[in-house]
């Protein structure tokens, strides 16, 4: 059967090449025979985050632009790892270096560029590489080895991109640039000179005004080295070169068509010969090539309507934008930057690191440099781009797009409407840095429509979940509904291991014997094996509180600030806090602090919201140690880093206070004493005030004392968490003992209660505070027993973890270092 | 279980092979952090399954995967929750980061050696073992 729809074959399977095929095929799906043919060995991939998978941020999958499925589904022929050696125009066919031939009846180059090597001294030794392709990133890993150096002559876009991935490998890069600053084609010397000391920073040396002379061996025909015009020698055990690129014109200069610099092609994006057409970096259009991507995506749309047959404006040149693509360094660039009729406006925030330049000519944007906060590109690239007199605005420019919130839309509510006048780069999750725009983003192209999947794809509201409530308003926006209702699942699952709920889990754990977490896996159902970092930790725990007397606890359950006894930090240090009980301190104490501070050199002593002392900065290999010297001094651990008893924070009282009613000091150290160690759903705070003026802030914490005249003002629920929250009033009683059963009765029933990581402000919300008063007040029996099993369970729970960890301390607190260089023959 | 080096494959560059003690040594579903000159490597030692090598640092926001809790062959991260694939690096769906893997192998003798070279992004998974040596 002779079919009637054109052959299409494109050479070249690079971004250009890749995206041709996918805009013609969305124009005019089936209409067409399409062959796509590449050399290197790998499905089409996104060249412009080879920096991601050098620095192993990214996998080489993840950076793939065509699937399987894409191909299947549009009849695409893709041909990988041939190299096409020869065009026969007359008979329109190809040739390949595996010997195929290929018939055609409309041919697309998109060969690409070659990057260009500079012909210095020793460019032939091994371990000299461009930085191109997936091939390249393979033998850079191959060559680089964490804590070597290595050189990036070239301080362009690709050359920092390549000294970024390499850096994020351990490697430590030098990079060489000929002009006085990196990036000068985009960046003008200040903002140069920025990104340069955030390079820096990432240990990233910048060399400029700098010629290459030589690239030394090292005896042994691989790279030693870079010797530099004034006779600089750099050390490199890898050298790159990433000095530009050339249009790679071989194959269309052997078959005759008109070759300038590039391809020679008509703003149809046709070249000499009216059946072959030629897009990309190969190309020469109006005496310009390319070599950033926005260009080349603009012709493939041209391209694709062209071969599809249908009308439409040609391919024109349009100011471009450009963003290095280095995770944490932000810099934008669109448009000119000089011209000697060119004004500027610049804006310099030193202490955010952020600065922007605007280029305006007659009136018009025609340039913009951003360094740092560079959310506001976009907008400026846009006002560029159309072009428009800048009247009045001019003035107001440098400062962004100002956001004239529109009046409230009739129905929504005050959240939504206050949602919906955000801008798009309006952060919304401030843990996360996740704006407005990537929520919506994904909310379209993933389909979501629920909380849980905008936290998993976006992160968004993932982490302390305070801006839960807009993500749902945005969600009601994008879904062209009100937010959606929160479910009223009775025992939602714990997690994606398990179909079981909190409670249902807890329930059958009463019942069975004691057992690890991973046992209970087993015996429950579990889909994992062992379970993730959200369900482990709570079978952990409702383990332990049913079975106290057991032992079960599994530290390798345990999120690692109750693994280790201290609170990780940002930085992967972590931090530490004696207890002092009631919140008191002595000399001795203090003393013993301040030695182990300048004996461990730990940076920040910081006194707490709970009045404790926290040592801050802690290497985790001296953890053993401080800890020690800590018991030494009598001090055990303060447990703030436990699902447990925190602190009991407390005011001077009737022992120093003219107002003091009772002695809040003497019932807080009391109340700490016999409740600290107990592991509990979630951390839990407690705090005893001398006298309603609540000195010791008790209305927000989960169990507080308001001593009065006449005695004790019990309150419980309080937070001073995400979502601030005064406490309820449970009860009022005359005597300590009667505070004390109480609040150990109260404890107990959260502890049997409650559903792991639930403080116990949603859980009273939850279950009501008349449940909670008829628990632990008004049935006395109930409250007697719930507070012997606390005690029974105290028992087992009152040891210092630090004393037990100290005199033994396991291999996870040892680090194995490394010589500088191991013994090299 | 016991997996054999191939000492021939590991003796033509002994040089990046670290000796990190017997297996006995890592903590059970916990990590040990290797420290060298451009950062720290998490050596983790799964209940199931071999030892596993990664970069100790995650791709979001640095945090020390050494440090996280180990489910399976995979890890969390203990900053902000990102899982990752003790085998092939990868983070779970939907993340699609990665951290960079480490050659690990385990000699007749029961030490654990890891490679300081990362291994190629497009390596197949458990390409991070040295597969029984033929003696």
């Amino acid at each position: 059967m002779h079919t009637t729809r054109d052959r299409i074959l494109v050479i070249g399977a690079g971004m250009a090449g890749t995206r041709l095929v996918q805009d013609l095929v969305a124009l005019a799906p089936g209409a067409c025979d399409i062959t796509l043919i590449g050399a290197e060995p790998h499905a089409p991939y996104d060249r412009i985050m080879l920096s991601p998978v050098l620095a192993g941020e990214k996998t080489a999958e993840a950076i793939r632009l065509l699937d399987d499925d894409f191909l299947d589904r549009h009849g695409v022929t893709f041909l990988a790892g041939d190299a096409v050696t020869g065009i026969d125009r007359a008979a329109r066919h190809v040739t390949t270096a595996t010997g195929r031939r290929l018939d055609y009846d409309r041919l697309v180059l998109a060969t690409g560029s070659q990057p260009i090597r500079l012909p210095l001294p020793g460019a032939a030794l091994s371990g000299v590489v461009t930085f191109r392709d997936l091939g390249n990133v393979d033998t850079m890993l191959a060559l680089g080895r964490p804590g070597a150096p290595a050189v990036v002559i070239g301080g362009g876009l690709l050359g920092l991109e390549a000294a970024a991935g390499l850096a994020g490998r351990g490697m430590k890069v030098t990079v060489v640039h000929l002009a006085g600053h990196v990036m000068e084609r985009q960046l003008d010397a200040e903002a140069g000179g920025m990104l340069a000391d955030a390079l820096a920073a990432r240990g990233i040396t910048t060399v400029t005004t700098a010629n290459s002379r030589a690239i030394l061996d090292d005896g042994t025909g691989r790279v030693a080295g870079l010797e530099l015009a004034d006779g600089r020698v750099l050390p490199a055990e890898l050298l790159v070169m990433a000095v530009g690129i050339r249009p790679e014109t071989g194959l269309a200069r052997a078959a005759g068509l008109e070759v300038g610099r590039g391809i020679l092609v008509d703003d149809r994006l046709t070249t000499s010969d009216p059946a072959i057409a030629a897009l990309g970096e190969c190309v020469e259009f109006d005496g310009q090539c390319f070599g950033l991507v926005a260009p080349l995506y603009d012709q493939a749309k041209v391209l694709a309507r062209a071969l599809a047959g249908r009308p439409g404006d040609g391919f024109a040149l349009r100011p471009t934008a450009t963003r290095l693509k280095v995770s944490g360094v932000d810099v934008f660039s669109a448009g000119s930057l000089g011209g000697a009729d060119a004004e500027e406006i610049t804006l310099r925030d030193a202490a955010r690191g952020s600065y922007r330049k605007l280029v305006i000519r007659d009136d018009r944007l025609a340039g913009v440099v951003m360094y740092g906060d560079v959310a506001d590109g976009p907008w400026f690239f846009e006002t560029m781009r159309r072009a428009e007199p800048l009247g009045a605005l001019r003035d107001r420019l440098i400062f962004g797009p100002s956001f004239a919130a529109g009046p409230s839309a009739t129905g929504a509510d005050a959240a939504t409407a206050a949602v919906a006048a955000l801008a798009d780069d309006a952060e919304i999750c401030g843990c996360n840095g996740v704006c407005k725009g990537t929520i919506t983003a994904a909310i379209a192209a993933q389909g979501l429509t629920s909380l849980d999947e905008v936290r998993a794809h976006t992160k968004a509201s993932a982490s302390c979940g305070s801006c839960s409530g807009q993500v749902k308003a945005l969600l009601g926006l994008c879904l062209g509904g009100a937010a959606p209702a929160e479910a009223e699942d009775a025992d939602p699952a714990i997690c994606t291991c398990t179909d079981l709920g909190h409670d249902a889990v807890r329930a059958r754990l009463g019942e069975l014997p004691a057992m690890t977490a991973i046992e209970a896996m087993a015996v429950l159902g579990w889909k994992t094996p062992e379970g993730c970092s959200k369900c482990r930790p709570a079978l952990n725990y409702y383990l332990l509180c049913a079975h106290p007397a057991a032992g079960v606890d599994d530290p390798a359950s345990r999120f690692v600030n109750e693994r280790v006894h201290a609170n990780i930090q940002k930085d992967g240090t972590f931090s530490v806090v004696p207890r002092m009980w009631g919140g008191l301190t002595s000399a001795a104490e203090l003393r013993a602090i301040a030695d182990i501070v300048d004996r461990y050199d730990i940076p920040t002593v910081k006194v707490t919201g709970g009045q404790r002392i926290d040592l801050l900065g802690v290497r985790k290999q001296d953890l053993p140690a401080v800890w020690r010297d800590l018991n030494a001094a009598g001090m055990v651990s303060g447990h703030a880093y436990a699902k447990g008893l925190r602190t009991v924070k407390t005011c001077v009282g009737s022992e120093w206070c003219r107002f003091g009613t009772q002695d809040s000091t003497g019932l807080g150290v009391k109340l700490e004493r016999i409740t600290w160690g107990a592991w509990m759903p979630h951390k839990f705070k407690m705090a005893v005030s001398g006298c309603p003026r609540n000195c010791a802030e008790a209305t927000i914490k989960d169990f507080g004392v308001i001593c009065v005249d006449s005695g004790y003002e019990l309150v419980v629920g309080g937070n001073g968490g995400i979502h601030l929250r005064g406490t309820d009033p449970l009860t009022k009683v005359s005597t300590e003992a009667e505070v004390i059963e109480i609040c150990l009765a109260f404890i107990q029933f959260y502890r049997e209660d409650a559903r792991y990581l639930e403080r116990t402000a949603p859980w009273i919300e939850r279950i009501g505070l008349d449940r909670v008063k008829a628990v632990v007040v008004t049935d006395t029996a109930a409250r007697q027993a719930l507070a012997a099993r606390f005690l029974a369970s105290q028992a087992h729970a009152q040891n210092d973890p630090w004393a037990s960890i100290a005199a033994a301390p396991g291999a996870e607190f040892a680090a194995i270092d490394v010589p500088a260089r191991q013994a090299a023959e | 279980m016991t997996i054999l080096a191939d000492m021939t494959a590991a003796r033509a560059d002994t040089t990046d092979w670290i000796d990190c003690g017997t297996l006995d040594e890592l903590p059970l579903r916990g990590a040990r952090v290797i420290r060298h000159q451009g950062g720290s490597i998490a050596l983790f030692r799964p209940a199931d399954g071999p030892p596993a090598a990664i970069a100790n640092a995650c791709p979001h926001r640095g945090g020390p995967l050494a440090d996280g809790l180990v489910h399976g062959r995979a890890v969390t991260c203990p900053l902000h929750g990102r899982v990752f694939s003790l085998d092939d690096g990868r983070a779970a769906a939907p993340d699609r980061d990665c951290v960079a893997r480490y050659p690990v192998a385990v000699t007749a003798e029961g030490r654990v050696l890891v490679r300081l070279r990362p291994l190629s992004p497009a390596a197949p998974a458990g390409a991070g073992l040295i597969a029984e040596a033929a003696e």
